[in-house]
């Protein structure tokens, strides 16, 4: 057999195997499995460790239901909310699955005795399977975390990590921000703090206090929302609902029908049809019902609900959909032989940063500085070799600059892209400079470079200084609320942006001004200047870049050459090329 | 027969062996006079081997329980929720494969990968006894 057919003789067993797991095997393909098995001691040895470790695992997940043990400990208790119990279709399925595993290993050889040494004996057969029942019950997973924006949870929570499985009533207390969750019937929830949102099944959630929006696929219609006194009934749309401090309800329809009813049984005849088009709004206390908006950060959507490609991939359990890889660029990027000649840009050595995103600058005899622990999403951002470098004037940014995309809507909404933690915080005022070039720039667009003291997916650092691009010009700001804007960003064009955070004499940073496309020689007064005399932080340990919500994937920020410092003079300065050293290394990554 | 005799032995060690033995044997036998004639056509040097190979996985199946769950708090979130859809929710391989926009071979080769981890962990987790 030529190594072609023994790989493709493998493919085709592993394909049998997992229909075999899956009890999908007609009587041709058993008889090709059975043949393949008896042609290869290794695959016999792999089919009985895949059917031990498959039906183990069977009963791991299926009736002990070990794997979501772990997340009950914080299980709160039931309340009267009537909830959608686990339908006695999917206990027998369920159950059912379990002895279809059992009779298949008896069927394969043995393994039957896994299922004997443990049967108990009738009565304890009994108490089992009303045990089990409750466990799979009560540790039912309705929801899963999707992304959360700034968020704070209620009592102290840590952050939670994106994709972390919520049971059957648990209940979600936020004190700020947003979080987005998928319910395991394909509705998509984004909440806002302050809320109290209690997942009361795949199907309903119970909000106590707060507002959420609720996106409703097809084939997830009659999603609930129960509110104190109210039942809010989804016939297929996009809808709001917020609840106040004294329990009162306000309904809001973006999209398509819901249905109000009292959860009063007597006044349960009542109910209330709104539509997105003429009855769109109720209000419970009978007062003029205000709008309901949950708007994510630097986004024009007014309901940032979660994105249908997001729900698509929750649905298919594996939620995000790949995992973040952090790098350092220093030790982990690759440079091809044929360019580690390209001129490497050199900063003035009194730079607080200096950052030209040359691979591995630091290893050369001729680097200056220290090295800074640069972190990139690597699904999303990596450091490229440019044939023509980013230049403004006499700043060049090299031939090598940190390419970045814009957000791919199936991952979570905050699309940082890149942080550097800086060797000693800045603690004084200082200047800072990059050059740039947004490809497949729109209105909606942004990005922008910040600094801030910590770092986190679901960080947005709106409240910190901001400089860059939004929604269709430049911008600078201390907050989301104290922004300035000037001139209009140009598709595919090289910008250099300039900026200077300056303090007040209690030694907070309280302005930023910004150059927009200076004259290096004599930039005279910045475009804007922006004030926040409320801003308590004193020093910035971390810079970084974020990618705006609405952008697109296909989006590419090209970023060179940042440069932070305590003079103007020193981020313009335009220093010579130098060629890295003869012995500069090379990569052992292809 | 077994099932008419669990009763004369507790759940150790030495009776899962000795039960897997005893299934093996009756397995065989089974399979040599009627199996073969349906739709088995294992070869007796397949069905040996693989009997012996699961009466060894037999013998150590009551610490594997336990070492799996240590593994499985291991495994990243989405690899869980991966195994969770699979094993605890019961979707197909081909219903993920169409929601994750992936191929049913690929979902194949991930559950395929994550058995293998899992054996593995489980393994490395039972060798101490088996040295000492």
């Amino acid at each position: 057999m030529t190594e072609s057919n023994n790989l493709n003789s493998r493919t085709r067993f592993l394909a049998l195997l997992d229909q075999r797991l899956s009890d999908s095997l007609d009587e041709a393909e058993g008889k090709e499995l059975d043949q393949l098995l008896n042609s290869s001691a290794e695959y016999r040895e792999l089919y009985v460790q895949h059917i031990w470790t498959d039906s183990l695992l069977n009963w791991e997940l299926t009736v002990s239901n070990t794997i979501s043990s772990e997340y009950t400990e914080n299980l709160h208790s039931v309340e009267t909310i009537p909830a959608i119990t686990l339908s006695s279709a999917v206990k027998i399925n369920r159950f059912t699955r379990f002895m279809q595993i059992c009779l298949l290993l008896v069927l394969l050889v043995a393994p039957a005795i896994y299922w004997i040494t443990n049967y108990p004996t009738d009565n304890e057969k009994a108490s089992e399977i009303f045990v089990s029942t409750e466990a799979v019950e009560s540790s039912e997973v309705v929801a899963v975390l999707l992304d959360s924006e700034d968020v704070v949870w209620s009592d102290g929570q840590a952050s939670i990590e994106y994709g972390t499985s919520f049971h059957r009533n648990e209940t979600l207390k936020l004190e700020s921000g947003l979080i987005r969750i998928a319910f395991d019937c394909g509705a998509g929830v984004v909440l806002e703090g302050p809320a109290e949102l209690k997942l009361c099944s795949a199907w309903q959630a119970c909000l106590h206090r707060g507002k959420l929006a609720a996106v409703v696929p097809e084939g997830a219609e009659g999603f609930t929302v129960l509110t104190p006194q109210k039942k809010i009934v989804d016939l297929g749309t996009k809808f709001g609902a917020a609840v106040d401090d004294s329990g009162q309800a306000n309904v809001q329809v973006y999209e398509g029908e819901v249905k109000v009813e009292s959860r009063d049984e007597i006044a349960t005849s009542k109910s209330l049809l709104l539509t997105a088009k003429s009855h769109s709004r109720y209000s419970e206390n009978n007062s003029q019902a205000s709008e309901i908006k949950l708007q994510g950060v630097d986004s024009d959507d007014q309901i940032s609900v979660p994105s249908f490609e997001q729900l698509a991939v929750a649905r298919s359990g594996v939620y995000p959909p790949s995992k973040k890889s952090l790098r350092h660029q220093d030790f982990d990027y690759p440079v091809p032989a044929t360019e580690t000649q390209a001129p490497m840009e050199t900063f003035p050595s009194s730079v607080i940063l200096g950052e030209d995103f040359y691979p591995r600058s630091h290893l050369s005899r001729t680097f200056v500085g220290k090295p800074n622990a640069l972190n990139l999403d690597s699904a999303f951002a990596r450091v490229v070799y440019l044939s023509e470098p980013l230049q403004w004037q006499e700043l060049n940014g090299g031939h090598f600059a940190l390419e970045m995309n814009g957000r791919d809507p199936a991952y979570p909404f905050i699309a940082n892209r890149m942080h550097i933690k800086l060797d000693s915080p800045i603690n004084e005022e200082v200047y800072f400079s990059f050059l740039g070039r947004y490809q497949g720039l729109d209105e909606n667009d942004f990005f922008s470079l910040w600094f801030d003291n910590n770092y986190g997916e679901g960080t947005s650092h709106s409240m910190s200084p901001n400089a860059g691009i939004r929604f269709g010009e430049y911008f600078a700001r201390m907050t989301v609320n104290e922004a300035g804007y000037f001139s209009v960003p140009a598709d595919d064009v090289v910008f250099c942006l300039v900026g200077h955070l300056r303090k007040n004499q209690q030694e907070k940073f309280h302005a930023i001004d910004l150059w927009v496309n200076p004259q290096l020689a004599s930039p005279g007064e910045p475009d804007i200047h922006v004030e926040f005399n409320h801003m308590h932080k004193q020093a910035f340990s971390f810079v970084g870049i974020r990618m705006g919500k609405d952008t697109e994937s296909e989006d590419r920020l090209l970023f060179d050459r940042l440069a932070i410092a305590r003079s103007l003079q020193e981020v313009l300065t335009s220093t010579d090329n130098i060629l890295p050293d003869s012995q500069f290394p090379t990569s052992n990554i292809p | 027969m077994l099932w008419r005799k669990r009763k004369e032995f507790d759940a150790s060690r030495t009776f899962a062996a000795w039960a897997c033995k005893f299934a093996h044997l009756q397995t065989l036998s089974y399979l040599k006079t009627k199996g073969r004639k349906s739709c088995y056509s294992l070869n007796d040097e397949a069905l040996e081997q693989m009997a012996e190979l699961s009466v060894k996985e037999a013998e150590k199946i009551d610490r594997k329980g336990e070492d799996l769950q240590r593994c499985l708090k291991k495994l990243s979130p989405s690899q869980r929720e991966l195994l969770r859809s699979r094993y605890q929710s019961n979707v197909t391989v081909n219903e993920i494969a169409e929601t994750l926009g992936r191929t049913p071979h690929a979902i194949s080769m991930s559950l395929y990968r994550l058995r293998s981890l899992l054996r593995e962990c489980v393994e490395r987790a039972l060798q101490p006894e088996v040295l000492s």
